[in-house]
């Protein structure tokens, strides 16, 4: 910044200021010279109105004293020419003459500013010059405000310029997934915006979004927002949990910026494959999940406060999870479109959700925005859409109902539709495993198994064992009197639950498995009639047994609980 | 925005009304500045009950009032938030920073 040394300084005292005289006779140009420095004034002395034109390009003259009758350019022609030049702010003219014919004082009245008649009165013309030098002082001052302003406006500009683009590099997208789409759109209320949406896949897939609304908007706002680009940028791209990256967020703008700057945010991550999205909101507006028609299916509400604010406290950072079907759309937005007058009022949500009913899934992006804009936009308004398609697992988790979903449990209820699926074990399992279940507790997988199995075969289908370990056509007619009874099935369900819990002071996993079969009798001793060496009906329990750190069922036999510890199956 | 400060003995109401933006940084800081230099006062409470919009820097001007209370060891209170700046409150999750009464 050094713009304003570079400003012509005008001569300056408490009442000289710089006066141009133009005539054509020596001795009134001399008459003048004299009488003008004694006043204490600079003077620049033209021959003719054509000099006079050059002189006052090259001087910058306060003030022009300007004969009318001279040779080569005559007083009224250079007045025009003078004025031209000068642009807005003109230089006062005074002209001289000794003319008083109507037609001329008029044409010189429109190009000038007054007249002294010749020959000069030295008193008149002091008298006029008083007043002058107040309009040239004011002009001088509006001058000098006019340079700065328009050198800061310059230099604002100049610095918007580099802000917008780094802001724009900021928003660089990231596709997600083939067939899933994300739209975002951001529309700053000044030059560019303090709303921030930076999008990332992580390695393992997954869409990490961050929406974020700084204090105010414009340079200020923007620049509260650049801290939270390269944290979010490399912890997405480490594939690091939503938890961590939220929390080191709020850790930077806590340390970066002063207290009274905030960043709203709302963080996101979206498992594309088990069709998970878990929300951390702190103070932006809800997340909504909406269906295809536009109903409301979820809306993550704000559960923390802004970045910045919170304590660095693990706890205040853990997201909650949300789940998604085909064609949901996940929409973001920031708080000039969810307070804009389009919206606010009792129950914004469903004023949003009729207008987001009327749209068609593709245009609801651009309709909240334009919305926002009809209704007059006050603030920076940004939002992001996010349309899903079916997953692999939806599609074979079909029929699975979900009871309670969380990142500690998972409750489901499997109904008929559901048990028919040939890969519905498989499908369960890969709940727990995007619950960081299996991985946590291997031996689930054996356990579940079994449990599940025995749930369905002699719970649900109410199919006995024994034909199963008859030696010879056995298993094969068992297996075929199972697909006979799932495919008859009518009626009944499993439900499964999985919490953590402790179990002798260490963390276990708590399997509940329930049906709608009469049960067995627990009690009853391993069936007599059959050889040792043969699979007895029991062993799968018994297997199970040995796995899981305790296993009960209740008195009726359709009910059991499970509590797995965390080790490792031993061989 | 209008911005009246009452005291009564240990206590001091400042009662705000209109918008509470950031236009009302300047005259907002010298009345909590004067009521935190108080040294008679032992609670401010800051009345909404009239303010009928807040945005984000205003926000801002709460959170840099309850730092300079904190260190000038004053009791702080919101009081009385209505409509539009209840829900910008409850949104920022104000409560869990401020005593709202």
């Amino acid at each position: 910044m050094s713009g304003l040394g570079a400003t012509p300084m005008l001569p300056l005292g408490d009442t000289g200021i710089k006066i141009l005289v133009a005539d054509d006779q020596r001795v009134n140009q001399r008459i003048l010279e004299v009488f003008l420095r004694k006043e204490g004034h600079t003077v620049v002395v033209a021959g003719n109105g054509s000099e006079a034109v050059e002189l006052h390009r090259r001087e910058h003259p306060d003030l022009v004293l300007l004969d009318i009758m001279m040779p080569v350019m005559d007083g009224l022609e250079a007045a025009r020419r003078i004025n031209e030049a000068a642009g807005d702010i003109r230089t006062p003219i005074i002209f001289l003459t000794a003319m008083s014919d109507q037609k001329t004082m008029l044409e010189g009245l429109e190009l000038g500013d007054d007249f002294i008649s010749k020959p000069i009165d030295l008193a008149i013309l002091r008298a006029k010059l008083r007043a002058f030098i107040r309009l040239v002082q004011t002009q001088r001052t509006l001058r000098m405000q006019q340079q700065r302003i328009e050198l800061l406006n310059d230099e604002m500009r100049s610095e918007s310029e580099v802000a917008s683009f780094v802001m724009g590099r900021v928003l660089a997208n990231t596709e997600p997934p083939d067939g899933h789409s994300l739209q975002y759109r951001v529309v700053p209320s000044v030059l560019f915006s303090g709303d921030l949406i930076l999008a990332r896949r992580t390695p393992s897939g997954r869409l990490h979004i961050l929406l974020a609304d700084a204090v105010g908007h414009g340079l200020p706002a923007a620049i509260n927002i650049l801290p939270l680009f390269f944290p979010f940028d490399g912890m997405s791209r480490k594939g690091l949990p939503l938890a961590t990256v939220a929390r080191e967020l709020n850790r930077r703008v806590r340390d970066l910026l002063p207290v009274d700057r905030f960043v709203a945010a709302t963080l996101v991550s979206i498992d594309f494959d088990s069709g998970f999205i878990d929300v951390w909101n702190g103070g932006n507006p809800p997340a909504l999940l909406v269906k295809a028609d536009g109903q409301l299916a979820a809306r993550v509400d704000s559960m923390q406060v802004a970045l910045g604010v919170n304590d660095d406290d693990p706890g205040l950072f853990e997201p909650q999870r949300i789940e998604f079907t085909a064609d949901d759309q996940l929409i973001l937005f920031s708080d000039g479109i969810w307070e804009n007058s389009a919206f606010s009022g009792d129950d914004p949500a469903s004023r949003m959700e009729r207008l987001l009913t009327a749209t068609p899934p593709s245009g609801r992006m651009d309709a909240l925005i334009e919305a926002a804009i009809t209704a007059g936009q006050a603030d920076d308004l940004s939002t992001v859409v996010v349309t899903m398609r079916e997953t692999e697992l939806q599609r074979k988790r079909h029929g699975i109902e979900t009871i309670r979903l969380s990142t500690t449990s998972l409750s489901l209820r499997l109904g008929v539709e559901a048990l028919r699926q040939p890969d519905i074990l498989d499908a369960t399992l890969s709940m727990a495993r995007t619950l960081g279940f299996v991985a946590h507790f291997p031996r689930l997988v054996s356990i579940f198994t079994e449990l599940f199995a025995n749930a369905l075969e002699h719970g649900v289908l109410n199919l006995s064992s024994e034909i199963k370990y008859q030696s010879g056509e056995g298993p094969m007619k068992f297996v075929e009197e199972k697909q006979r009874r799932v495919d008859a099935l009518s009626d009944g369900f499993i439900a499964v639950e999985m919490d953590l819990d402790a179990f002798e002071g260490k963390q276990v996993l708590r399997l509940m498995l329930s049906d709608s079969g009469t049960g067995f009798d627990v009690n009853e001793p391993e069936h007599a009639t059959l050889a040792d060496d043969q699979m007895t009906a029991r062993r799968g329990l018994t297997l199970v047994r040995s796995l899981a750190s305790r296993l009960s069922y209740n008195t009726q036999g359709n009910e059991v609980i499970a509590l797995i510890g965390s080790d490792r199956p031993t061989a | 925005m209008q911005i009246t400060m009452r005291a009564d003995g240990k206590q001091a109401v400042v009662r705000l009304s209109g918008r509470f933006e950031f236009s009302a940084h300047r005259e907002f800081r010298e009345v909590m500045d004067t009521a935190l230099q108080n040294k008679d006062l032992e609670t401010v409470t800051v009345d909404l009950a009239d303010v009928d919009y807040i945005d984000s820097s205003a926000l801002g001007m709460l959170l840099m009032l309850r730092e300079k209370a904190n260190q000038a060891k004053k009791g702080l209170a919101l009081a009385n938030p209505r409509g539009i700046v209840k829900q910008a409150l409850d949104i920022a999750h104000f409560e869990r920073l401020f005593s709202i009464v």
